[in-house]
């Protein structure tokens, strides 16, 4: 149902119940700095593939504008991460989903970004979905209150993360 | 100029337009995308200067996905080193100092407890980023420049700070978005 397998959900939930798996999951990546067309790049692996992502600053910014720029990405992964939650929710509560369309924006101070003042960096984050479904709009808000409480991506916007830096110098 | 394939001109150029009021203040980063009913399950559309190009997301399949994209998070993760990565070099750039390679490694810990079984915990519990670089800076100079990166980068702000976000569900008999 909704392109989601709620079976393999519900045997995972179980497993994690059970201590069978790991109560916390890592997401890991490696990339590096790009001196060509663009500034930066990773190779993302997962189950059945792995794909490399390049991205560039705007001309404005430093960069040549030849690929989406890193806060693109970010707004992209929200607004994924967002409607698979609901999605996701919305097949464990048995609501089947006929079309669901996401727009996501981030609204970046760019006087903070040149340090011209200080002030937040970013100001404002948003999503809007529009989805076609046979549930009744109540339901459909009781997914969203859920989908707020457990996406990840939405997390790390609402909340203050732990972010730790490092910087590590190659020894000659 | 451009040091560490940074174009310091047109940065600073910006920067004298921003001062003056004649370049907007603000930038809204703006992204659409839909669920699929196929082999992935998300699929979004970015426009750059110089083109656009289609982004797929899959969960893995031992929550419910296929397995055929990078999850959302993946996507983040990304983001936020990249990001990292530009402000830093970026500003190493306008102060002279050379980068002859930069490695970056990244990590988010998620409790799967949290996002499953409704654990009152943090669901996400950190962020990490360890850059690599080969440079004849002194290590001052280089706490220096992760201080301004950290400061400086939107993508560490979205994590380390709580931003005020209500999404908002409409419900369509066909979609507009």
């Amino acid at each position: 149902m909704n392109n989601v397998n709620l079976e393999k959900i519900l045997e995972t939930r179980e497993k994690i119940v059970k201590g069978d798996l790991p109560d916390y999951r890592l997401f890991e990546a490696e990339g590096e700095w790009m001196f060509g067309e663009t500034q930066f790049r990773a190779n993302l692996t997962f189950e059945n593939g792995s794909i490399t992502l390049f991205t560039d600053q705007p001309t404005p910014s430093g960069g040549k504008g030849n690929a989406p720029n890193p806060v693109q990405y970010c707004v992209f992964s929200m607004i994924a991460c967002y409607a698979t939650t609901f999605v996701t929710i919305a097949t464990m509560k048995g609501v089947k989903i006929d079309s669901l369309k996401v727009k996501g924006y981030s609204k970046v101070n760019m006087k903070s970004v040149f340090e011209i003042e200080e002030g937040p960096v970013v100001e404002e984050v948003g999503i809007t979905l529009e989805v076609v479904s046979p549930a009744p709009m109540e339901v459909l808000e009781e997914i969203k209150k859920l989908a707020d409480q457990k996406c990840p991506a939405a997390y790390t916007v609402s909340h203050a993360v732990p972010f730790r830096s490092e910087i590590k110098a190659l020894q000659p | 100029m451009k040091i560490n394939n940074v174009n310091l001109a047109k940065i600073q150029e910006t920067k004298e337009k921003l001062e003056k009021g004649i370049w907007p203040e603000h930038r809204i980063f703006e992204v659409s995308g839909e669920w699929m009913f196929d082999k992935v399950q998300f699929m979004g559309y970015v426009e750059y200067d110089n083109g656009s190009t289609f982004l797929i997301s899959d969960q893995i399949y031992a929550f419910g996905g296929n397995g055929n994209a990078p999850h959302p998070l993946q996507y983040v993760l990304f983001g936020i080193m990249a990001c990292y990565s530009m402000v830093f070099m970026a500003k190493a750039a306008s102060k002279g100092i050379i980068i002859r390679s930069l490695k970056s490694r990244g990590y988010i810990k998620v409790n799967v407890k949290a996002a499953l079984l409704g654990e009152d915990k943090p669901l996400v519990e950190k962020v990490g980023v360890i850059l690599e670089v080969d440079t004849d800076a002194s290590p001052e100079e280089l706490e220096e420049l992760k201080i301004l990166a950290i400061k400086g980068c939107p993508s560490a702000y979205f994590v380390m700070n709580p931003i005020e976000f209500e999404p908002t569900v409409v419900k369509t008999e066909t979609a507009l978005v």
